[in-house]
């Protein structure tokens, strides 16, 4: 069966080009435009792994992963971060908060695309 | 002495206002090129997945793996789209703190001495002007990618088929180009106004907050690279690699 990733950003450009490159290997897709929104996928469906953006209105990158880390269905599922924010400190506290990895924009597709196999493991 | 102190505050009233339209007009202008490159890189963001979708069904002949390390050298400079959107609003960010400041100048909301921006605006106009120049040269670079990317694509006759309806450039490439000399321009022209009146107005102290907590608001390295070329600060050690799995 299909992997499912969640992608959260309010970046449009982003959104398509992250969905693009995943659903080019094969995987399935679901889109989120902020935080919050990300957190109402995350309802009993099944979400292998979390793509989050860390600056975002609403509801920024390191609230959605604590918001993941709540949830008890969705407390070990790998969330990485995709960002342009490249500041270790940024970096550690999305660390502290749970997440599994850190990728800086602009990410190159078989970059990606290996860290996605590897985290899905 | 009170006629000379009157004289002064109205020059300062007048400098304060010219200044205040001044950053309007380049935030507008901002507003501006954010759209217009919005336009140009979404027209082609759109039609990534059929790219994707082309190559993947092609035999395994000697064009796909071409194709492939094309497209994917597309993905990466499509996403300067979102960066140079954000760069631009990080600057708009500022002048809208700025614009803030000099409305309460202007109203006698707060005076001078309890001013905080302004001690700083005509280093702030020095830093944006340095990121607009870099802002600049990353749009050129992307699009010019981008034109040779598509070109590549283009030799595809299903590729040609798919994107028919659409001009192989970044159509409103000269608007920007034109739009940005004008912010450009007008932030020099701020600099020239504001430089008299901030002589006068000297606050060390303010004006290292005020850049501080600039260069806080940046999130990107080449943001922050900018910065430190322009006070001559030496390299950040916090930054971190493109990568990290934790």
């Amino acid at each position: 069966m299909n992997k499912t990733i969640l992608i959260a950003d309010d970046s449009e450009s982003i959104r398509q080009l992250v969905s693009a490159t995943l659903e080019s290997s094969g995987y399935s897709v679901l889109v989120s435009v902020d935080g919050e929104d990300a957190l109402t996928y995350l309802d009993g469906s099944i979400i292998d792994l979390v793509i989050t953006d860390l600056n975002m209105p609403k509801l920024d990158g390191i609230g959605v992963v604590k918001g993941i880390r709540e949830k008890e269905q969705y407390k070990f599922i790998p969330v990485l971060m995709l960002t342009t924010e490249s500041q270790a400190s940024k970096k550690e506290a999305a660390k502290k908060a749970g997440a599994t990895g850190w990728i800086v924009k602009p990410f190159v597709e078989d970059k990606l695309l290996a860290v996605v196999k590897k985290v899905l493991r | 002495m009170a006629q000379i102190n009157d004289k002064i505050n109205e020059e300062f009233s007048i400098a304060i206002g010219q200044l205040l339209d001044g950053i309007m007009l380049a935030n507008n202008n901002i507003d501006e090129l954010i759209k217009i490159s919005a336009e140009d890189f979404l027209r082609w963001t759109s039609h990534i997945k059929a790219f994707h979708k082309f190559i993947n069904g092609l035999a395994h002949d000697s064009n796909k793996p071409l194709l492939n390390d094309n497209l994917s050298l597309m993905v990466k400079d499509l996403q300067f789209h979102d960066i140079i959107s954000q760069k631009l609003r990080h600057i708009q960010s500022v002048f809208s703190t700025l614009k803030t400041e000099f409305k309460q100048l202007l109203n006698g909301d707060i005076t001078i001495d309890k001013a905080l921006y302004v001690y700083a605006f005509p280093d702030i106009l020095l830093l944006d002007r340095a990121l607009f120049d870099f802002i600049i040269e990353e749009y050129k670079t992307s699009t010019e990618n981008l034109k040779q990317e598509l070109s590549n694509l283009w030799k595809e006759e299903k590729i040609r088929d798919l994107l028919k309806s659409e001009v192989l450039v970044m159509s409103r490439k000269s608007e920007f180009y034109t739009l940005a000399v004008q912010v450009s321009n007008c932030l020099a022209n701020l600099n020239t106004l504001a430089t008299p009146m901030l002589l006068r107005e000297k606050n060390i102290l303010r004006r290292d907050q005020v850049l501080d907590k600039v260069k806080k608001g940046f999130t990107m390295r080449s943001e922050r690279m900018i910065y430190n070329q322009v006070f001559k600060k030496g390299n950040d050690e916090n930054e971190t690699v493109d990568i990290d799995l934790f």
